[in-house]
């Protein structure tokens, strides 16, 4: 949740966002197999 | 990054012990993890289409990122100010018609205006110019003045200003055709070659290009302006109390981006020779994807030149590279959505670990 601290300090687009970094580390690394099996679908289709 | 800074991380990360070591091996891939992709991609098209990087092939990428590359610089000013501009590819649409019209040669059968004579192409690319700056100064003052996302404010203008140039479209005899038959003294400025590789030529939007990006990479890094604008993007109150006037920094980034629009409508009408309604379209999507992949943050207040043209480079050579592999144009979409997608995960993690 955004405190008062983090109200006016920068962030931008994802100020007072809280997720846990080891959730984001798993989606990049899902995102880019993603992109590797749409990118051989793509070849062998 | 220059040979000491990297020998002196070097000799750091020697110092680390095993388990730190690992932990900023981690970090390093999974920073990088876009870029690492992208490069063995790029290897592995060469391997199965060895034409992929042959000199017309290479030339072909340069062109294609040369032409986006002042919409991106143009956007990117915007994201570092922690907003977006969604109208960059419809400007580009109505500016890329505009100029069409202004240029097309005397006496062409399907002339927009019959009864204006073919204009120089100075006074045009000032009227693109213009045009550009206008649209651009409205969505600054919006949002500087208003407290309006950008956001929102730029699909208003991107509305407005499609209908503006569909209604355009039908006046003069044009009727809503597509305009072609554009005078040589514009194609030859904007498409014409001085400098040959080989065979195939270089066109001259090349050179625009180049000149675009180091006045930006001047007003970015080496004036007041520029600094005022990444405090801005950082923090704005924090901008403000420093003495940094935000509304007017807001107003006027949105308006050189609005210029750098104008830019690449004046190129684009050109460069592609029959423009409508469609063009332009989507353009700014692709300028958002390749400022996100170059690291220019949606954090705000980060962002660099030299991010902004790896970015567009790299989106287009993944997209040529799609082409030659004969991969499906409807699922380049589908791979081109995840590639932001993964871009931007990795923009927010890199600032939840800062935080």
């Amino acid at each position: 949740m955004m405190n008062e601290k983090n109200k006016n300090s920068g962030g931008g687009m994802y100020r007072g966002v809280n997720v846990p970094v080891k959730l984001l580390d798993w989606a990049i690394v899902i995102g880019v197999l993603l992109i590797l099996a749409t990118m051989v679908f793509g070849i062998v289709r | 990054m220059t040979r000491n800074s990297f020998n002196r991380k070097l000799s750091d990360y020697k110092k680390l012990d095993k388990r730190d070591k690992a932990a900023m091996r981690k970090e390093f891939f999974i920073n990088n993890s876009l870029y690492i992709f992208l490069f063995v991609a790029i290897v592995a098209i060469e391997i199965i289409s060895p034409m992929f990087l042959s000199v017309p092939s290479i030339i072909n990428i340069i062109s294609l990122s040369a032409a986006n590359l002042p919409i991106a610089l143009g956007i990117a000013g915007c994201i570092i100010l922690t907003g977006t501009d969604l109208s960059a590819g419809r400007i580009v649409g109505l500016v890329a018609c505009v100029s069409a019209s202004l240029l097309q040669t005397t006496g062409y059968a399907n002339k927009m205006f019959a009864s204006i004579p073919t204009l120089p192409v100075f006074p045009v690319l000032l009227i693109a110019v213009l045009i550009g700056a206008l649209v651009g100064l409205i969505n600054g003052f919006c949002t500087a003045k208003f407290k309006l996302h950008p956001f929102i404010v730029t699909l208003s203008t991107q509305l407005i200003v499609y209908g503006l140039l569909l209604m355009y479209l039908m006046s003069g005899s044009n009727n809503g055709q597509s305009i072609s038959g554009l005078d040589s003294s514009y194609t030859g400025f904007i498409a014409g070659s001085i400098l040959k590789i080989g065979t195939t030529p270089i066109p001259n939007y090349v050179w625009y290009a180049i000149v675009l990006t180091v006045i930006m990479w001047f007003v970015w890094n080496k004036t007041t302006f520029g600094k005022n604008m990444f405090a801005v993007g950082s923090n704005p109150d924090a901008a403000n109390v420093s003495g940094v006037n935000v509304s007017r920094t807001i107003i006027l980034v949105f308006t050189l981006a609005g210029v750098m629009y104008g830019l690449t409508g004046f190129i684009e009408a050109a460069r592609i020779g029959s423009n409508s309604a469609a063009t332009g379209l989507n353009y700014e999507l692709d300028a958002i994807a390749a400022c996100v992949i170059g690291g220019v943050s949606f954090v705000g207040g980060i962002g660099k030149i030299r991010g902004v043209i790896m970015g567009v480079v790299l989106l287009r050579i993944i997209f040529v590279g799609l082409t030659f592999l004969g991969i499906d144009a409807n699922l380049q979409y589908v791979i081109k959505g995840l590639i932001i997608l993964v871009a931007c995960a990795i923009d927010m993690r890199k600032y939840l670990v800062r935080k």
